[in-house]
């Protein structure tokens, strides 16, 4: 519904001060991982849907965006991250954004992370009002689960793309 | 002898790639790495960054340099192949010792280019390709005081130089001999704006010219110009192309084009040799040949697949096209494919400069298809581009959404959407 509840949440949890009324202030400057999309009536949260082979993880020259086995998680390391943007050339959700703050003179790719140490998990899909946002921890084999394309025509079955909204 | 299942000449891109896919599947496999160059690992395209001192040892190599233990990786540096015997699986080194291999992996990438050039032999004349060069780059500035230089070719390498001698304080002359610079990744008005922005941060650039005599003493001191001019420097960076670096591969009878020819296996026409990376010549599938995509991610990805293959779980390698990610200071340009055809009337192309006049988008089109896509300052959301063209979506469902400003995946078909984040298809039909 738009209310974008999801990315002033995101910002205040990788906040220093976790004040929502600092947050959107601080140094270095702190950007929403998730991103709500918009066009006329329709809005689409949009975020890292942390691929089983990430693409981000193959385009990185330094290893800075990296798969931890442990979590399974996909991070980006912004101590080693040295701003190149091959990922974010790489990521076909286009959910890598770049941080850069003249200031400081930080320049590192920002990415979604699901709120790794969280207690509650991650903080926009306990915001979210609507409960738009869904964590799930699926099993069963998606699409974007093989480092091949051509996969969305084998999950449309061949269908036309005919669902207008 | 040493022997190992898995050997890889060279440790780059590819060879992380192809280690990467064995570990999935053997855990115990001995994998063992040969580099000529004396460090593990490492990511070359970051040498921009060491050189400029943004990045030490530790950030420069791949994970820090404790990849090759993460992955148990034995590596041995300053360990240059002179022979590959198919027949008796062995590779030799400059010392003479032998090594034996059950899988082997060429990554020897690619080496500049060294055209004939009067003077190219005087001290203070280099190529920008490899960490000890970034080295080199740092002791001529830093400890010999270059104040000057003049960098030959204006394309990817001959960016990084020119980035990286800016950050250091030197001032740049960048001669080109094409009307444009970093003509293969860029169209004319993308080139154009990366050419004003460098020109602002005090960089020289001359077009449609060429460097036709080094002059100097006992160290480079001018370069002459084909337009007569002569131009005083400390430093001349060749930097006029990358061919690859197959010549081990030719003497052991591999099939060689301009690029190690591989199938879509990875596989050489030798049994058990496999070539990846900036040395091998991988598939296009917009252009639907083969050829050498020298990209970090392509490289990654080819090495991927030998792996996979190495240890017998083949997948069918899919492709890759050319794509680059580049800039300067904090001008970002992103481009995919073909951004520049020769022939424009076989295209259809959707362009647009935005009010800022440096925010600029184009789309290259044709029959239905995304062939080439150019974002110059604002790159937000340009994955998605790469997306649609990896999954070969027909651009008439999104064509007139392309140049909104905030074009995302409101703009695509909900069953796209549906598909990028994981909802079962069956799902979706549900709903409708």
């Amino acid at each position: 519904m738009a209310c974008h509840l999801c990315e002033v949440a995101c910002i205040v949890e990788h906040s220093k001060s976790k004040n929502i009324f600092v947050a959107f202030s601080e140094k270095p400057k702190v950007n929403a991982k998730i991103e709500v999309q918009m066009r006329g009536p329709l809005s689409f949260s949009a975020n890292c849907r942390i691929c089983e082979h990430a693409e981000c993880v193959e385009a990185c020259p330094v290893g800075a965006m990296w798969r931890y086995e442990d979590t399974g998680l996909v991070k980006v390391d912004q101590n080693r991250c040295i701003g190149c943007w091959m990922c974010i050339m790489a990521c076909p959700q286009g959910s890598i954004t770049t941080r850069v703050d003249h200031e400081t003179g930080l320049r590192v790719s920002d990415k979604c992370d699901l709120c790794e140490g969280r207690a509650e998990g991650p903080a926009c899909v306990q915001a979210c009002p609507n409960d738009a946002l869904v964590f799930e921890d699926r099993d069963e084999k998606l699409p974007k689960e093989t480092p091949l394309r051509g996969s969305y025509h084998a999950y449309v079955g061949g269908e036309d793309l005919n669902f207008v909204d | 002898m040493t022997k190992a299942k898995y050997l890889t000449i060279g440790y780059s891109a590819g060879a992380i790639g192809m280690i990467e896919a064995i570990r999935q599947h053997d855990k115990t496999g001995t994998i063992l790495a040969l580099t000529k160059e004396p460090y593990p690992a490492y990511g070359r395209p970051a040498i921009v960054d060491y050189a400029m001192g943004k990045i030490n040892d530790d950030g420069i190599f791949y994970l820090g340099s404790s990849y090759s233990e993460m992955r148990q990786v034995q590596v041995k540096t300053s360990a240059e192949v002179v022979a590959i015997n198919a027949k008796s699986k062995t590779v030799k080194l400059t010392s003479g010792e032998e090594i034996g291999y059950e899988h082997l992996l060429i990554n020897t990438g690619g080496k500049p280019i060294s055209p004939p050039m009067p003077g190219k032999e005087l001290e203070g004349v280099m190529h920008f390709f490899n960490l000890d060069e970034a080295k080199a780059m740092r002791k001529q500035v830093l400890e010999k005081k270059a104040r000057k230089a003049v960098v030959i070719g204006g394309g990817l390498i001959g960016l990084k130089a020119t980035e990286a001698l800016v950050q250091l304080g030197v001032q740049v002359t960048m001669v080109e001999l094409a009307p444009i610079i970093l003509g293969r990744a860029l169209d004319s008005v993308s080139s154009r704006l990366m050419a004003e922005k460098m020109q602002k941060h005090g960089v020289t650039i001359y077009t449609n010219t060429s460097v036709t005599e080094i002059l100097g003493d006992n160290r480079v001191r001018q370069v002459k110009l084909s337009n007569g001019e002569i131009i005083d420097t400390d430093l001349v960076y060749i930097s006029i192309g990358v061919t690859p670096e197959s010549k081990l591969a030719e003497d052991a009878g591999i099939t060689v084009n301009r690029g190690i020819e591989v199938n879509r296996y990875m596989q050489t026409n030798l049994p058990d040799v496999y070539a990846a990376g900036d040395v091998a010549k991988g598939y296009n599938f917009l252009t639907k040949d083969n050829m050498v995509i020298a990209i970090w991610p392509v490289a990654r990805k080819m090495g991927y697949f030998a792996g996979l293959s190495m240890v017998g779980k083949p997948l069918e390698y899919d492709g890759s096209i050319p794509m680059n990610s580049l800039y300067f200071e904090d001008l970002y340009t992103i481009s995919y494919g073909e951004t520049n055809p020769q022939n424009p009337s076989d295209y259809e192309i959707i362009e647009k400069l935005y009010d800022d006049g440096v925010t600029y988008r184009k789309f290259v089109i044709k029959d239905n298809r995304l062939m080439g896509a150019v974002f110059v300052n604002d790159i937000t959301h340009a994955g998605i581009v790469k997306g649609l063209i990896y999954e070969d979506i027909p651009v008439s469902k999104y064509k007139d959404k392309l140049l909104k400003r905030d074009f995302s995946f409101v703009d695509l078909p909900k069953s796209y959407r549906a598909f990028v984040y994981g909802k079962p298809f069956k799902e979706l039909l549900a709903k409708e």
